[in-house]
């Protein structure tokens, strides 16, 4: 056994055990990035109710004479086909956009950051928003609202997380 | 024990190859198509995306990014790919690994945080496993190849026990509750599973299934090797379901890519124990 080898051993298996500490927090709040990379990566699949509330998306138009439309609600998720369970490039977008919303939710939650309308979050939910609902007449201005849900119909629960400023179309 | 160890790791490289190739040809194909989400007018331009303060460096990286500079860097990951796939040399697996090692965590890093998932990050953890591994074969370094095992098998090992562990430890999940939201949920679920799983006993039989499946997988190691096969090939049926169901259609690729180094793993530690065969 070379001493290199041995080492390569040695660091493998601590490698293991920096991982398992790293499912728990604070560690894992400290460096999400590592996380990322698949560097040290958190394996809680669906553990943190994060698949259990849906995330809708509305969306209003600001008209040019200062009038407001209706709240109208914009698709987040994104129904596979049959065929998607080989080939789904479409799943990026919303996945991404999910995981905008699950960011923007949390820092308007925490109150930790004071402009969230700067962060990539805010501008990948906006920039979406605008690409997918289509302008209202004479529309100048939209704003969107982050809406989480639990069950269907009159039954469900639902409650507005974040609301935007007006942004011009 | 050695020569036939470095053998063992070889064999287990050649499935290595393969199924990297494979979960990378279809993870780039994917990217090349959706690389426009980052141009001008797509939800994250890169010119938005170099403007995040903390990360100058990357930022500048991320200035000089286009559309058609993206798409050229993913083409030369797909010949990589390809090559990967085409060449049983393990001189050219260790130098196509090490190039994917740094275009796939290029592409993570200069992408930001909302477009890799928790296949990505396996598929990388199984191309560096096997890149250590196909060094310690290059280097006839046995302890060099059982540590990729490690880190690519090992990594594979804690994921399943984890996610399966975590899971006992939700009440939600315990009694089905946790499986028939997420089925009903428009992100992930399906109306067919929804249906299904609106039945407790139905939710609570699979919930378990998926639970016992993932925490138990590492007793799997320690079983005769037909036993840690079955295990794997359970295991790959869940990750189909979750692409079937849940359009997770990487999933299954990407941890494919990781089980040949989980074999290597389970042999080592079988004979270890004096339980080889």
């Amino acid at each position: 056994m070379s001493a290199i080898g041995a080492a390569a051993v040695i660091l493998a298996l601590g490698y293991l055990a920096v991982t398992l500490v790293f499912q728990f927090r604070p560690l894992s709040a400290w460096f999400p990035e590592l996380d990322q990379l698949g560097v040290l990566p958190r394996w809680k699949f669906f553990t943190q109710n994060n698949g259990v509330y849906d995330l809708g998306v509305e969306v209003q138009d600001r008209r040019a004479n200062g009038s407001l439309g209706d709240w109208s609600p914009i698709a987040a998720a994104l129904r596979g086909r049959a065929w998607n369970s080989l080939w789904f490039p479409r799943k990026y977008r919303a996945a991404a956009f999910r995981r905008a919303a699950d960011t923007l939710e949390r820092r308007a939650m925490t109150g930790k950051d004071a402009s969230p309308e700067t962060s990539l979050a805010y501008a990948l939910i906006l920039n979406h928003c605008r690409d997918v609902a289509p302008r209202s007449g004479d529309a100048e201005a939209r704003r969107f609202a982050l809406v989480r849900m639990r069950g269907a119909g009159e039954g469900g629960e639902r409650w507005v997380v974040f609301t935007s400023d007006f942004h011009t179309l | 024990m050695t020569g036939r160890f470095l053998a063992d790791a070889a064999d287990s490289l050649a499935f290595s190859r393969v199924l990297i190739g494979l979960w990378l040809v279809l993870w780039t194909a994917q990217w090349l198509t959706a690389a426009d989400l980052f141009s001008h007018d797509g939800p994250l331009p890169w010119a938005r995306l170099s403007r995040v303060r903390q990360r100058p460096l990357i930022g500048r990286l991320r200035r000089r990014m286009s559309t058609r500079l993206f798409r050229a860097l993913l083409a030369a990951q797909l010949c990589i790919a390809v090559v990967l796939l085409a060449s049983a040399s393990v001189s050219v697996l260790v130098v196509c690994l090490a190039l994917l090692i740094a275009s796939l965590g290029g592409f993570i890093v200069l992408t930001g945080e909302f477009w890799s998932d928790g296949s990505d990050k396996i598929g990388m953890i199984a191309i560096a496993g096997a890149f250590v591994t196909g060094a310690g074969v290059l280097l006839g370094d046995s302890a060099l190849a059982l540590a990729g095992a490690l880190i690519a098998g090992g990594q594979l090992t804690v994921c399943y026990l984890v996610a399966g562990v975590s899971k006992v430890f939700f009440a939600d999940w315990r009694n089905g509750a946790e499986l028939a939201a997420v089925m009903a949920a428009e992100s992930w679920g399906h109306p067919m599973m929804e249906r299904l799983t609106r039945r407790r006993p139905v939710a609570i039989a699979v919930s378990w299934c998926v639970i016992l499946g993932e925490a138990l997988f590492p007793l799997a190691l320690l079983a005769p090797r037909p036993w840690l096969l079955a295990a794997l090939a359970t295991l790959m049926l869940f990750h189909v379901a979750t692409a079937l169901v849940m359009g997770l259609n990487t999933y299954p690729w990407a941890f494919a890519a990781a089980y040949p180094s989980a074999t290597l793993l389970g042999r080592v530690l079988r004979s270890s124990l004096g339980w080889d065969g």
